[in-house]
């Protein structure tokens, strides 16, 4: 019922509580259920909607304070296998995994959330063995990984980053990743369903296994997850 | 909120007030509770719950807009600019905001949030060995550092994010910086809102960095972005 209609009381009519009321309701009907056809193009804004965010979460390493870096080496972790940066300017572990967690589970199903924008950057320092023939084969690589419903981390591959070593001097060098995680990263990944429960970020490396070890040293880590309503329809 | 609920419903056998009717019509200082809502104040709770908004149906830049800055001329920075510079205060003031880092913009209302992100590339130059705390126990050859400034305050919030720009044995080796912020609007309980604000990458050249010659950065292709959403 979007129409405003009001039926006008005539001669005769009875004029009492009941029939006032009814041409009112009908009045205050309209208004509180309005139908899509009575919004044209372009008509709302953000006074009329409600905030497109429905959820965001960051998580940052600092990194930059005194004891800022943090070191990760090849006896823990070579590809293929993969860690979860987890230490907040401290080697060994002891900070938290560079991980965000969303207030509730994320369905990606829904025609209310499209996706789940992701941004991560990684500041590297180095990854340096001062030995200038190992640079072609040292690299340092970095992916995404999601939690689904069930509580399964899952890999989104196109995160993946690599970076080589670099033997003449520290790198410095800010590894970014921008990805839209939708529902079939779920199932691409080997999860299951299309909740999104949580984002990580991890490390490994590759290097051709000769002393002496390889580090990885990282700086400051920024991870954020921004949650955003979507339309149903296309323009 | 503004689904209407009259407040005066006439009753059989009840007097009428003419002012409660009145109110039903029009209270201004009683919305929801009158017609008045239509007057501009209808909002998502007066849609009828069986139909979704349709992204034709919302204006543009409505709910959302952003812009970015970006310039790929060099420019070098000289530690000239900076002689006052003392790396253990790191007086914010003396930094220099970058051309193409920098930008004002408009919010045309209170938004969620606001997402700042930026991209630079430099080469410095400075000695080996160089390692990377921050103040206030600077390495003395770190040769400037970058931070990012909001509404021209060094942007601290929840971490500095900042580029040191550091030694190196082989001169030339150029750095790239990148990152991003989501910095909270009313809407979800922070400061940036409605109005004018600006967002640049600053930086300062330190004269007392410990290298044989002159301080200098080369800043090269750099861009800032913003994205606000309601």
């Amino acid at each position: 019922m979007a129409d405003v209609t009001y039926t006008s009381l005539e001669e005769g009519d009875l004029f009492d509580a009941a029939s006032l009321t009814a041409l009112f309701t009908g009045i205050t009907a309209a208004v509180n259920d309005v139908e899509a056809a009575a919004v044209d193009r372009g008509a709302l804004n953000e006074a009329h909607l409600p905030s497109l965010v429905v959820d965001r979460q960051q998580t940052s390493f600092v990194g930059t304070g005194v004891g800022g870096n943090h070191v990760y080496d090849e006896t823990e972790v070579l590809v293929p296998a993969y860690l979860t940066i987890n230490r907040n300017g401290t080697s060994p572990p002891g900070g938290g995994n560079l991980e965000i967690t969303f207030t509730a589970p994320i369905n990606l199903a829904t025609a209310e959330v499209g996706g789940i924008f992701v941004m991560c950057n990684l500041h590297v320092v180095n990854m340096d063995d001062d030995t200038p023939a190992n640079s072609a084969t040292r690299w340092m690589l970095f992916r995404l990984q999601i939690q689904d419903g069930p509580g399964t981390w899952v890999t989104v591959q196109r995160t993946e980053r690599a970076l080589a070593e670099s033997w003449a001097s520290d790198q410095l060098f800010q590894v970014g990743i921008r990805t839209l995680i939708r529902s079939g990263d779920v199932v691409a990944g080997g999860g299951v369903g299309d909740t999104v429960q949580a984002v990580r970020a991890q490390i490994s490396m590759q290097t051709a296994g000769n002393p002496p070890i390889r580090r990885v040293t990282l700086r400051e880590c920024h991870l954020s997850g921004l949650v955003l309503h979507s339309s149903r329809a296309t323009p | 909120m503004p689904d209407i609920i009259l407040p005066h419903i006439p009753i059989d056998g009840a007097v009428s007030s003419a002012d409660g009717i009145s109110q039903n019509l029009y209270d201004p200082a009683a919305a929801p509770n009158s017609y008045e809502v239509i007057n501009g104040r209808m909002d998502n709770a007066n849609r009828e719950a069986t139909w979704d908004v349709d992204t034709t149906q919302i204006q543009r830049n409505g709910c959302s807009g952003g812009g970015s800055v970006g310039a790929t001329l060099g420019l070098n920075y000289f530690e000239d600019l900076f002689r006052s510079f003392d790396a253990a205060v790191n007086d914010p003031t003396l930094y220099e905001p970058i051309p193409g880092s920098s930008l004002e913009f408009y919010l045309p209302h209170d938004p969620a949030l606001t997402i700042l992100s930026w991209t630079l590339h430099l080469t410095g130059n400075g000695v080996p060995g160089s390692t990377y705390d921050d103040p206030p126990a600077p390495p003395p050859n770190i040769v400037g550092r970058i931070y990012l400034h909001v509404d021209g305050t060094r942007f601290v919030a929840g971490t500095t994010r900042n580029m040191l720009i550091p030694g190196s044995t082989a001169r030339g080796l150029t750095r790239t910086w990148a990152g991003h912020v989501m910095i909270d609007g009313p809407g979800l309980g922070g400061t940036l809102g409605k109005g004018w604000h600006s967002a640049s990458l600053r930086i300062v050249i330190d004269p007392t960095a410990l290298k044989p010659g002159v301080q200098f950065s080369r800043l090269n292709c750099r861009a800032i972005n913003y994205v606000y959403f309601s």
